[in-house]
Order: structure tokens, then sequence, then C-alpha cells
């Protein structure tokens, strides 16, 4: 099929067009800055994969908790055991994880230096999209109660978003042989990295491959992974 | 269509975008440029599919699917798929809108934008292939 100039500027003419049909804009969705509404859709659409990687690959049987209702955050902060959640329950071992959405763990660096619960400062927290820790952990979970840190990027995949991840990773744990996480399949049976978390990165630029190599040594996975809803 | 022609098309979309006041997705659309690998071609292409995954972040549709999706191996209170896709707002957020959370996902039914899009896409990659039977100009996105 070929298409010249005209063939495309109708195009694009009639894609905004229904663009515009389609598009309400009396929402309170609409009120928000468009970068927070699509970032956290990518977010719940990230949560999906790694609910149903737990339960296919891990073998975990997944309950909602708290809502009937899956809730994400505008912003991040300690786990609320009172807020909607997903308890995870491997079927092998009757072990518990918790899934949760933007929580923030309190850094290596910050235990390191004997920092902890009320005499953390604001360095000493990140923000995590998704979590899986250990059931009954509350708080901001230290690095040994962090399992799994999901990052999110509907965004074309820059490097200064692995810069970032690589920060994540440093306070994290410590670079090390490889040892056994809490998993038997999903997301690692092991990881170099100790405490022994699994870091992930999802991105719906298919460029976010390109970045994988520091990140097989460090232990971060990189995952492309489009929406398909349509 | 050549590069020439493509990068006229780009400029066509970045004008109608303009003039619609759709500043916020213009700004975006500029930035996914940075990772397109060159040319007129692949930066109209780089650039639609930009415009293709902020549709379908805001697509009603795609909160249909994530509620499904969870349904299908989640134990909801209630039974079924989740009842919502809820977003709990910061107070600042809260300010602004009103309310204390928003239903992702209500902004529209974007099936026939998503249409057309995946149509332009596909035809500006049928319409680069090489007649010879080589690799298209833009390159295949890495399987998930």
């Amino acid at each position: 099929m070929s298409i010249d100039l005209d063939d495309a500027r109708r195009a694009i003419d009639d894609i905004l067009d229904s663009y515009r049909d389609a598009a309400r804009t009396d929402t309170a969705e609409s009120l928000l800055p468009e970068r927070l509404t699509t970032g956290k859709a990518y977010e719940a659409w990230v949560l999906c994969e790694v609910l149903e990687r737990l339960h296919h690959d891990e073998g975990c049987d997944i309950r909602l908790v708290g809502s009937d209702a899956v809730r994400l955050k505008s912003s991040g902060g300690p786990i609320n055991r009172s807020y909607a959640h997903f308890v995870a329950t491997r079927r092998s071992d009757s072990r518990q994880f918790e899934v949760w959405t933007d929580v923030e763990f309190s850094a290596l660096s910050a235990a390191l230096e004997g920092r902890s619960g009320a005499s953390l400062s604001r360095c000493d927290y990140h923000e995590l999209d998704i979590v899986i820790v250990p059931a009954g952990t509350w708080g901001r979970p230290n690095p040994a109660e962090l399992l799994v840190g999901v990052e999110c990027k509907n965004l074309d995949y820059q490097k200064d978003m692995l810069r970032s991840l690589l920060g994540v990773r440093r306070e994290l744990s410590f670079l090390q042989d490889p040892r056994p996480t809490a998993f038997r399949r999903w997301p690692r049976a092991s990881v170099p990295a100790n405490p022994p978390s699994c870091l992930l990165a999802y991105g719906t630029d298919p460029n976010i491959i390109d970045f994988a190599d520091p990140g097989r040594v460090f232990g971060i996975d990189f995952h492309f992974e489009p929406l398909g809803s349509s | 269509m050549d590069d020439r022609d493509a990068a006229r098309a780009l400029q066509h979309l970045h004008r109608e975008l303009r003039r619609r006041g759709l500043h916020e997705l213009r700004d975006h659309l500029a930035g996914a440029l940075e990772s397109s690998d060159g040319g007129g071609r692949n930066d109209l292409i780089t650039t639609l599919r930009a415009f293709t995954v902020d549709v379908e972040l805001r697509h009603l549709g795609t909160s249909i699917a994530v509620l499904r999706r969870i349904g299908e191996v989640a134990e909801i209170p209630g039974g079924g798929a989740p009842s919502a896709l809820m977003l709990d707002l910061a107070p600042a957020h809260q300010n602004l809108v009103g309310a204390d959370s928003v239903q992702l996902g209500g902004e529209g039914d974007f099936t026939e934008t998503l249409a057309r899009l995946g149509e332009l896409i596909a035809a500006l990659r049928s319409d680069g292939e090489d007649p010879s039977g080589g690799r298209s100009v833009d390159p295949a996105p890495v399987p998930a």
C-alpha cells in the first residue's frame, strides 16, 4: 500500500477529529496533569502483569484486600495497612507476600548510618511504583523487606531513567555473588545483590531493552511491555 | 512516501495539534523524537507510536482490560472483577478537582482514534519496505 503526503495529512486530520470527538473534557480526571493520569494508567497495566506472573509462574493465589476497587495513589508514602492491596499466597509452601503500589522504601544508606522510622529525612527514602514485601510489613520497608521493586515508564526511555534506577539499586543492596531470592521462578530465583531484592523496569518504549546491559551486572530486569487493550 | 514528505506530514501534525490547543500532547510528542533513529519517516512513525501509547492510556478500553485481567487472577471481595480503577489524590490534586479520588479511564472511548492511528502507521511501514524484500527502514518493535 502506497501513501502520499496528501493521504497522510488527511489521515492525521481524521485522527485528530476522532480524538476530539472521543475526548471528554468534563471529567475530574481531565483536570489532572495528563502525565499523572497516563503514568498511573500504565502502572495499573504493569500491576496486571505482576499479578499474572505471581499467579501463573510463581503459583500464588491472589486476593484483593481492603476494597473491591483497585486503588492507586497520586503520591507515594509508607505502607498504610488500612489501604487496599493484594495478598499473594504461594500454594507450594503457603508463604504470603503483599503487593502494594506507590510505596516508599527506606534506603540502605540510612540503615548504615542508623536512621530509621521517625528519624528518616526525605533523602532517606525513595518511591517505587509497585513493591512486593513479606505479609505484615508496615511503614517504609527496609532493603531486607523489599522483595521486589517495580518501576513503570510510559514515556520514551531515556538515559536519566537508567541512572535513576541504578541509584535505586544502590540504595537497595550491595553487589554480591548471586544469592537466592524469595521466589522460585518469577521474577528471579537468584540475584547478584545482598539483600537479594529483585528490581524490574517496565516501559512502553521498545528502546528500554537497549539499557539492559548494566542491569545484567546489577540485577535489574528491563521489560518492554506495550499496551494492547483494543 | 519519502523522508521529505514524511517530515512535512509531521509538521502538519504539530501544526494541527497547536491549532486545536493540544499543547501538552504536542510537547509530549515532540519529546518522543529523542528516541527516534532519525529521518522524516522514522520521526513520523515514532511520533505516531507515542501518540498511540498516550491515547491507549486514556482509553476507556484500557481500564476495562485492567479490571478484567485482575479479575481473572485475583479473588475480589464480592466476586468477579474489581468494581473500578481509582486514583486517590494527594491534597494538592484534591483541591484541583474537588474530590478525594478520580476514576481512571473515564476520558473517553478512543477505539476509532486507535484504529486510525494503527492504519496510518501500518501504511507508513508498508510504504517504506524495500521492494527487494529487504528490511524495513523502520525497525519492528522488540517483542515483550
